[in-house]
């Protein structure tokens, strides 16, 4: 007679079978005590098993747990927000180089800085301030630098607002 | 009281209070899985820890609609397994080997039953810890986890059978020490 296989009472105890076999396995037992003996020591092994009682904590874990968790992540609402900020600053940033660059007599700043050595004597060195000729009323780059204030005490504001502190 | 479930939406949105009150409710299942595998408090307790952190990171992850429970336990076991397989394990804890005072299991039982349910349980846990981690690991998942063969499978990361194979070798390991001990 050939005895129920590791796999048919495993899975005979785990309800794992499917009908026909399981129906096969249950006739077999019913006239093999050698797989009967072998169904009731697992049988007996999970009743033991259940027997293992749960283990209290001595501390609460909570508080080492979230202080090292890594770094807040920033909601999807103010990450559009931050997104929106970056290119309002960056489109500013294009208009004040925009505005300030044909302003700028760039000959004048790479001739400011040379050296220049006097026929007899001494080397000397002449700095010269390069000359900017601002002509534009300078309303428009106080307007440029007060929105570009304004957007970065904003954007820091919904930064720091964006996390929680990671303890209390 | 929040309930489990929306503490879990909550907590897939990035909310971290959120998420520090799932691991208050969940720490002490997620610590006996993590303890069963290791033996050790201290490692049971890091691996808790360590666990609860994959977790966060893998938030996105978690389906707010099911209990978070058993998603948290199922890490907890993979990384006992990874720690335990990485390294030697940590001397097994004298104190694992009792049950401790304030466990709800055996409280109104007059002081000899407790003695005899106490040395009982020591007999169980220290054959459990006679397997090797990849045996002790789907024996929590289908004992104490209560997943299917297909659930260890997925957690583990491993074949259906290779699941099947380790866990009635287990059982079979684990019941000739425990016949061994009676």
């Amino acid at each position: 007679m050939n005895h129920l296989t590791e796999s048919q009472l495993n899975e005979y105890l785990d309800n794992t079978l499917k009908t026909p076999e399981q129906q096969f396995v249950e006739k077999h037992l019913s006239g093999c005590a050698d797989c009967r003996d072998k169904v009731e020591i697992l049988r007996s092994l999970f009743q033991t098993l259940d027997e293992i009682p749960e283990e209290a904590l001595h501390h609460d874990l909570t508080p080492l747990v979230l202080y090292r968790l890594p770094e807040q992540k920033i909601h999807p609402g103010w990450r559009l927000f931050l997104a929106v900020q970056t290119g309002i600053a960056l489109g500013l940033t294009i208009l004040v180089v925009r505005n300030l660059l044909p302003l700028v007599n760039l000959p004048n700043i790479f001739t400011a800085f040379t050296l220049q050595i006097a026929p007899i004597g001494l080397p000397t060195i002449h700095y010269r301030l390069p000359s900017l000729d601002f002509q534009t009323s300078t309303a428009n780059l106080i307007f440029l630098a007060v929105s570009a204030l304004i957007l970065w005490g904003v954007g820091n504001a919904a930064l720091l607002r964006g996390r929680r502190e990671v303890q209390k | 009281m929040t309930d489990d479930r929306d503490l879990a939406t909550k907590a897939v949105r990035g909310d971290q209070e959120a998420f520090g009150e799932l691991v208050r409710l969940h720490q002490t299942g997620v610590f006996n899985a993590a303890y069963r595998m290791t033996g050790n408090r201290q490692d049971a307790e890091d691996a808790a820890q360590e666990a609860f952190i994959h977790a966060y990171r893998a938030i996105v992850s978690l389906d707010p609609t099911r209990p978070p429970g058993p998603w948290f336990r199922k890490i907890a076991v993979n990384v006992s397994l990874n720690r335990l397989e990485k390294r030697p394990a940590l001397p097994l804890d004298d104190e694992y080997f009792s049950t401790h005072p304030s466990t709800e299991h055996g409280i109104g039982l007059e002081p000899e039953s407790q003695t005899i349910e106490r040395d009982r349980s020591r007999e169980i846990r220290g054959a459990l810890l006679t397997l090797p981690p990849r045996y002790r690991a789907v024996i929590e998942l289908r004992h104490f986890q209560d997943l299917s063969y297909a659930e260890i499978a997925e957690t583990l990361d491993r074949p259906v059978s290779d699941v099947k194979s380790d866990l009635f070798r287990a059982r079979k390991l684990l019941a000739e020490e425990l016949k061994e001990l009676s």
